[in-house]
């Protein structure tokens, strides 16, 4: 169960290192037991940054990049009324709370002796607890369960997008660049990926901006599933806003990916084949490969966590989160990594402290937009249930009423770009 | 913030003897979820539609959150997260916005 260092140990370990390194100037001792690593500067690693500091604790947070671009919102950059700089941000929010930032790909991680070496740089850094964040990376050829055809360069044909930055730009490069009549082609992978309602909020925001651009275009969606994500909301907003635009090709229909062909833009299902104009390829989905570095921190294609602490089931004092753990009912999203970043601060401080984590109390809200001024959502609140996993609080959450006022649909619009605004002021800003 | 967050896990470690995963969430837990959207501490940000929690009394906090739950009055995404919440967890978390000025 849970290691409780008495003061004494905690006491040896700030003599084995210097006190200077652990303890942030002016906080007290008791504040500041030990050193954090967190890798990956996102919505769950940069939330676990920012509230470890806001207790006190000393925390070094590494990232590839030198700042994030998130894929909440990218989606109105393909909608053509949103930009990247709305949606990119630095790690200077984090500087500014006192978190140390590496700029540098981690290469290894010795979990035994706790210390992460960075590329570049000759001493590794040394952790008392690990966090890391790393997101999603994607099933590229070579990989079981990967599309076949579908490569790293192969997406520089047929973007994912799916991690936001250059890959959103190329999209949008495409899309203005499509001639109207042209047939764009989706395809979205089976459950589990990042962001369940996002294919089709991009969808939306992609007929949106056809429907005012090149309105004889086309939009077909293959898909891996036979049900998605606020599903009713979505087609009854395409019936009303962009009717016979998008075509949705379910599993059981043929719209299941086996193959891509970059050089004619054509991909091949179970039952024929699409050729498109502009093709999105959103590929299989598995954690983030720095989880690779540690042996056995992986089972399958995700991390297994306590979801108390979000420390791994299978290696002590490190702790997975966001779209790279197995986080029971909660959805692979920013807002749920957001909640189980601050989650895992709490129960990393009480740890450092040799105290009991308390119970979690998480939520999850994502927002669509379909266009600028009609925006859905669907809610969940999270607890630990019997079995131990992370469930719904029953008769709770769920999604927008079916049937609603313009009012209504405007409103939760608003709240959708007022919850960006909050969520990014509170990790970035 | 950081001494009550301090002092409610000191307490819970030593109601549970440090083992047992304490089964009462900490009123800091709860709120903390809020300021995803209401802002750092529930204190809001400027020209933004998601409104402050901060300093409200209490009590009306508290009579307000029980009303989403009971779809009194009937909002967007108020009503669903409030139904998530028992009366003594709502009565915890309109407590500690209170108390942040």
């Amino acid at each position: 169960m849970i290691k409780t260092n008495s003061r004494r140990d905690v006491l040896k370990l700030a003599g084995a290192a210097t006190l200077a390194s652990l303890l942030p100037s002016g906080k007290s001792f008791a504040q500041a037991a030990g050193n954090v690593v967190v890798i990956g500067g996102g919505f769950g690693g940069g939330t676990v940054a920012k509230y470890l500091r806001k207790a006190g604790v000393n925390v070094t947070l590494i990232d590839a990049n030198a700042g994030f671009v998130t894929c909440p919102f990218s989606n109105t950059v393909l909608g053509g009324f949103g930009e990247m700089r709305q949606v990119s941000h630095t790690f200077d929010g984090m500087r500014r709370a006192g978190v140390n930032v590496v700029t540098g790909t981690v290469t290894a991680i010795d979990s035994a002796a706790k210390r992460v070496t960075v590329q570049g740089n000759a001493t590794p850094i040394a952790y008392d607890r690990l966090v890391l964040s790393p997101g999603i990376d994607f099933k590229f050829v070579g990989t079981a369960g990967a599309i076949a055809g579908y490569d790293e360069a192969a997406a520089e044909k047929m973007p994912h997008a799916w991690k936001a930055g250059p890959q959103t730009e190329l999209l949008r490069r495409q899309l203005i660049a499509m001639d109207d009549g042209g047939v764009v082609v989706m395809t979205i992978p089976n459950n589990p990926y990042r962001c369940p309602p996002g294919p089709y909020e991009r969808a939306s925001l992609i007929a949106h901006y056809l429907k005012t651009s090149k309105p004889r275009s086309k939009i077909v969606l293959l898909d891996g599933k036979d049900t998605f994500s606020k599903q009713g909301l979505f087609q009854a907003a395409w019936t009303a806003l962009y009717p016979g635009m998008i075509e949705w090709v379910s599993f059981s229909q043929g719209g299941n990916v086996a193959r891509v062909d970059p050089a004619t833009n054509t991909v091949f299902t179970d039952f024929g084949q699409h050729k498109g104009n502009v093709v999105n390829v959103i590929p299989p989905q598995r954690a983030g490969r720095v989880v690779d570095l540690i042996p056995n921190l992986a089972t399958g294609d995700y991390c297994q966590v306590n979801p108390t602490t979000f420390e791994s089931r299978s290696v002590p004092n490190v702790h997975v989160l966001g779209d790279a753990c197995v986080a029971g009912a909660m959805p692979k999203s920013g807002f749920s990594a957001n909640n189980q970043g601050k989650v895992t601060a709490v129960a990393v401080a009480a740890l450092l402290r040799g105290q009991a984590p308390v119970a979690p109390s998480m939520i999850n809200v994502c927002y669509s937009l379909v266009n600028p001024d009609y925006g859905i959502s669907v809610s969940s609140v999270h607890k630990i249930g019997d079995d131990g996993t992370i469930i719904s609080v029953p008769n709770s959450g769920g999604t927008s009423p079916a049937a609603a006022t313009a009012e209504f649909r405007k409103m939760e619009a608003d709240y959708a770009r007022g919850w960006y605004a909050s969520i990014s002021n509170e990790i970035w800003g | 913030m950081i001494s009550r967050t301090i002092c409610s896990v000191v307490f819970l470690s030593l109601a549970f003897g440090g083992t047992a995963l304490a089964q009462t969430t900490d009123p800091v837990v709860l709120a903390n979820s809020c300021s995803t959207c209401h802002g750092p501490d529930g204190k809001g940000l400027p020209n933004n539609p998601m409104p402050p929690i901060n300093g409200r009394a209490a009590p009306a906090m508290a009579t307000a959150l029980k009303g989403f739950k009971a779809d009194q009055p009937v909002v967007t995404i108020m009503n669903r997260l409030a139904k998530g919440y028992s009366d003594a967890e709502i009565d915890a978390i309109a407590a500690y916005f209170a108390n942040i000025k």
